[in-house]
C-alpha cells in the first residue's frame, strides 16, 4: 500500500473509531503505521482514545458470554502494542496493560498454564492463543508464565477451566 | 583574609574550594602549602591536590602574596590496598580489549580500597562499578571506549515482576524506560563509590559510529549508552577525571542520591548530537562544582522522567547545587526540562560562567506534563554570562519532541481549563547577574495563562548585547519569529520583583511586561 492510500485510509479510521472489535483489529494497525512511520505520530492521541473507548466496552464483556469480540480485542492489541513507537512510552504501555487486564480475566496469574474460564469456542480460542504468543514475542507479557498456554490455544483452540494447558 | 574549605577528601587527594567572590577562577593566582611547602600554583576556585599519601595527617594552607591562610590539618582516608590492573591482564596497549581484566580487579577489590589504572590506553566497552571502592585513572591513562555496539552489553528497560505488579528498570532514554547500551561505566544500585583521577575517558564516538544519522534510532536493539550512568546508586563521587567524545548523554546520575561531581572536565564537540554534559533524572542531592563545559547541547539539563516514569513513581529531582562551573558552547547552560514529569525543585547555581550557550537558564515545559511537574525554588547567583543568545528561558510551549507538541492543546496562548496534565512554575530568582554580548533577547519568560508562573524575581542585573547579533528562535514554541536585541519579555506571571535591572542595547522596549498580576520595583509595589 503506498503511502498515500495509507494516508486516506488511516484518516478515514480515526474519524470513523470502530463499530466493532474485528473492526478494531482491522483499522488500528494501520493507523498505527501510518502516523509512526509518515505521519510524524500527530494523532496518536486520537488513537489513544479509540483504545480507551475499545477499553471500556472491553470491561464489561465476559468471557462466557462474548469471548469472539474479547478475542478480537485480544489480538487488536497484540497487534498494534508492538507497532506504537517506544519512546511514547505511556501509550505503548497503555495497550500493554490493556492486554495484561484481559488476559488476567482469562488467565490466573498466580497458577500459570491455568484457565479462570473454559473456552469452547475454538476459532476464538485459536486466535486467543495466537494473540497469547504474538505478546509473548514482543515482550508484553511473561514468556515463562503464558507461552504454553497461548501455543496450547492457538493448536487446539481449547482449554478447560482450571486444567493446566 | 584569604581562605578555603577542603571539600573532598579521598585516600590520595583532597580538593580545596576558595572562600572568596570567583566564578571558577580566582580574581588573581594563589599558592597551595602542604606541610609549610609551596605545593603548586592555582588560579581556580576549585583546586584539585594529588599525590597524598593514604591515612597521613597534612597541614594545608594557601597564600597569596602577603596574605597567608589558616592552617588546617587534615587526614586522607584509610586504604587498605591497591589493585592494579596491569596485574589483572589489562595491557593499556590501546589494542587489546582491556574490558575483563579491568573489570576482575574491580570485581577483586575489597571495601576501603583501590583499583588503580597506570599509564596507558585501555580499550574497554562497558565496566561496572561495584561498592565501597575508589576507581583511579592515571593522570596519563586513558580509558578507550570501542565504538561497536556489539562489543556493548544491553540493559532492557523494564522487566515484569513475576507476579506482575511490578518492575525492574534498567535502561532508560530520554525520560522513557526503554533499552540502552551499558554505559563506560555503569552503576547499578552500588554505593561509596569514588571514581577519581586526573585520566581520561573517552567514548570516541563521531558520525561514523554512533552519531550517525544524529544518533536518535535505536540500532542493535538498543539506544546509544553514557559516559558514566548511575541507577539506584548512593553516596557516588567523580572527581578529577576528563569525559569526551560521549556517544550521548556524558553523565546521567537516574535515580541517584548525594553524588558529587567536582573539578572535572566534560568536552563533546558543538555538532554532537545529545551530548548533554550532566543529565540528574529523578536524583535526591547532587552538587556539581568546579566543572567545565563544552559541549553540542545543554551543560546540565535536569530532568525526572517523561510521563510514564514520572507520574508513575513522581521522583522529582530536587536538592540540586551547582556552583564555580564554567559552561561553553551548548544550547543551554542550564535547563530544567523538558522530561520533567515529577518536577524539579530546590535547584541552586551560582558563581558560574555562561559562555556562548544559546540560552543561559533554559527551562522547558509544556501542558500535558502532568501536575506533579513542578518546578520549584529555583535560584541563580553571581553568573558572568558572554556571549549566550538568550540568558533566560521559561517556555511553556516547548513543541519538540512529542506526539501532541505541536498541537492547539499545546500551543494554545488562551487559558484552558487547570487540570491533572496542567504543569506549574512556582519561584524563579535571578541576582547579581552580568550578561553582556548576547544576541537574541534579554529575556524570554512565557508562563501558562491558566497556570501562570506564581514569583520571578530579578535583583541586580545587568544585560548588554552584541554589536553583530545573531537572530535566533528565543524559544521553540509556535508563533514565534527569530529576533535579536529584544528586551526582556515576561508573560503570564502572577509577582514579578525587579529591582537594579538594567538592559542595554534592546530594540524596542526594554523591558515588556504582559499579564502579570504583581509587580513590585526599587521602593515596593
Amino acid at each position: 500500500m503506498t503511502e498515500q492510500e495509507m494516508a486516506v485510509l488511516a484518516g478515514q479510521y480515526l474519524e470513523e473509531g470502530f463499530t466493532s472489535m474485528a473492526d478494531l483489529k482491522e483499522k488500528m494497525p494501520l493507523c498505527i503505521r501510518y502516523e509512526t512511520k509518515y505521519n510524524g505520530k500527530e494523532r496518536y492521541n486520537r488513537i489513544q482514545e479509540i483504545f480507551k473507548e475499545a477499553g471500556k466496552k472491553a470491561a464489561d464483556m465476559d468471557f462466557s458470554q462474548n469471548i469472539g469480540e474479547l478475542a478480537d480485542y485480544m489480538a487488536a492489541l497484540a497487534e498494534s502494542c508492538p507497532l506504537v513507537d517506544e519512546e511514547v512510552f505511556d501509550h505503548y504501555k497503555n495497550l500493554e496493560t490493556a492486554f495484561k487486564d484481559t488476559l488476567h480475566r482469562l488467565a490466573d496469574p498466580k497458577k500459570p498454564g491455568h484457565l479462570k474460564v473454559s473456552i469452547s469456542d475454538r476459532e476464538a480460542g485459536r486466535k486467543i492463543g495466537k494473540a497469547i504468543v504474538e505478546a509473548c514475542d514482543a515482550g508484553m507479557i511473561l514468556e515463562e508464565k503464558y507461552r504454553s498456554l497461548g501455543e496450547q490455544l492457538e493448536r487446539n483452540g481449547f482449554c478447560t477451566e482450571g486444567e493446566e494447558a | 583574609m584569604i581562605g578555603f574549605q577542603v571539600i573532598f577528601i579521598s585516600s590520595r587527594k583532597i580538593v580545596l574550594e576558595m572562600e572568596e567572590e570567583g566564578t571558577y577562577f580566582t580574581d588573581s593566582p594563589y599558592e597551595v602549602y602542604l606541610d609549610g611547602k609551596k605545593r603548586m600554583d592555582s588560579n581556580k576556585m576549585v583546586q584539585t591536590v594529588a599525590g597524598l599519601n593514604p591515612d597521613t595527617e597534612y597541614r594545608v594552607a594557601v597564600k597569596r602574596g602577603d596574605e597567608v591562610s589558616e592552617e588546617k590539618t587534615i587526614r586522607t582516608d584509610y586504604e587498605f590496598v591497591t589493585l592494579n590492573v596491569k596485574d589483572f591482564g589489562a595491557k593499556g596497549d590501546g589494542v587489546q580489549d582491556d574490558t575483563i581484566f579491568i573489570q576482575a580487579a574491580i570485581n577483586c577489590c575489597p571495601k576501603n580500597s583501590r583499583v588503580y589504572l597506570p599509564k596507558g590506553v585501555y580499550k574497554t566497552s562497558a565496566l561496572f562499578l561495584k561498592s565501597d571502592i575508589t576507581i583511579d585513572i592515571d593522570d596519563e591513562a586513558v580509558i578507550s571506549a570501542f565504538t561497536e555496539r556489539e562489543k556493548f552489553p544491553i540493559l532492557p528497560g523494564l522487566i515484569d515482576s513475576y507476579d506482575e505488579k511490578s518492575e525492574y528498570n534498567l535502561g532508560t532514554w530520554e525520560g522513557n524506560p526503554l533499552e540502552m547500551f551499558a554505559s563506560i561505566l555503569t552503576g547499578i544500585n552500588v554505593s561509596n563509590v569514588v571514581i577519581t583521577g586526573g585520566g581520561t575517558l573517552d567514548g570516541n564516538a563521531s558520525y561514523d559510529n554512533w552519531w550517525e544519522g544524529e544518533g536518535r534510532e535505536k540500532k542493535g536493539g538498543a539506544f546509544r549508552p553514557r559516559m558514566i550512568f548511575l541507577n539506584h546508586c548512593e553516596n557516588i563521587t567523580v572527581h578529577g577525571i576528563t569525559v569526551q567524545n560521549s556517544p550521548a548523554w556524558n553523565l546521567h546520575p537516574y535515580f541517584s542520591n548525594h553524588t558529587r561531581w567536582i573539578d572535572m572536565k566534560v568536552l563533546n564537540p558543538k555538532i554532537s548530537p545529545n551530548t548533554d554534559g550532566m543529565d540528574p533524572e529523578s536524583v535526591d542531592g547532587l552538587e556539581a562544582i568546579g566543572m567545565y563545559f563544552s559541549l553540542g547541547d545543554d551543560c546540565i539539563a535536569v530532568k525526572s522522567g517523561k510521563f510514564y516514569m514520572g507520574n508513575k513513581y513522581k521522583v522529582p529531582s530536587q536538592n540540586l547545587e551547582i556552583r564555580h562551573c564554567y559552561m561553553r558552547h551548548g544550547h543551554g547552560s542550564v535547563t530544567l526540562g523538558s522530561e520533567i514529569g515529577a518536577g524539579v525543585r530546590h535547584l541552586r547555581c551560582h558563581h558560574c560562567i555562561f559562555e556562548d550557550t544559546d540560552r543561559g537558564l533554559r527551562v522547558k515545559t509544556r501542558r500535558g506534563r502532568g501536575q506533579d511537574s513542578i518546578i520549584e525554588d529555583i535560584s541563580f547567583e553571581n553568573i558572568k554570562m558572554d556571549g549566550v543568545l538568550t540568558p533566560f528561558v521559561v517556555n511553556s510551549f516547548y513543541w519538540c519532541c512529542d506526539p501532541d507538541g505541536k498541537t492547539e492543546y499545546v500551543s494554545s496562548k488562551e487559558p484552558l481549563p487547570v487540570d491533572e496534565r496542567t504543569p506549574k512554575i512556582r519561584q524563579l530568582s535571578f541576582r547579581n547577574i552580568e550578561a553582556h554580548n548576547c544576541h537574541v533577547a534579554a529575556s524570554f519568560i512565557y508562563g501558562l495563562p491558566e497556570s501562570k508562573i506564581e514569583e520571578i524575581s530579578f535583583e541586580n542585573v545587568t544585560i548588554d548585547f552584541a554589536d553583530d547579533p545573531k537572530p535566533e528562535y528565543p524559544a521553540m514554541m509556535a508563533d514565534v519569529e527569530p529576533c535579536t536585541r529584544k528586551g526582556i519579555y515576561i508573560n503570564n506571571c502572577r509577582r514579578l520583583t525587579m529591582k537594579n535591572v538594567k538592559v542595554t542595547g534592546a530594540e524596542g522596549q526594554p523591558i515588556e511586561i504582559v499579564n502579570v498580576d504583581e509587580i513590585y520595583g526599587e521602593d515596593g509595589k
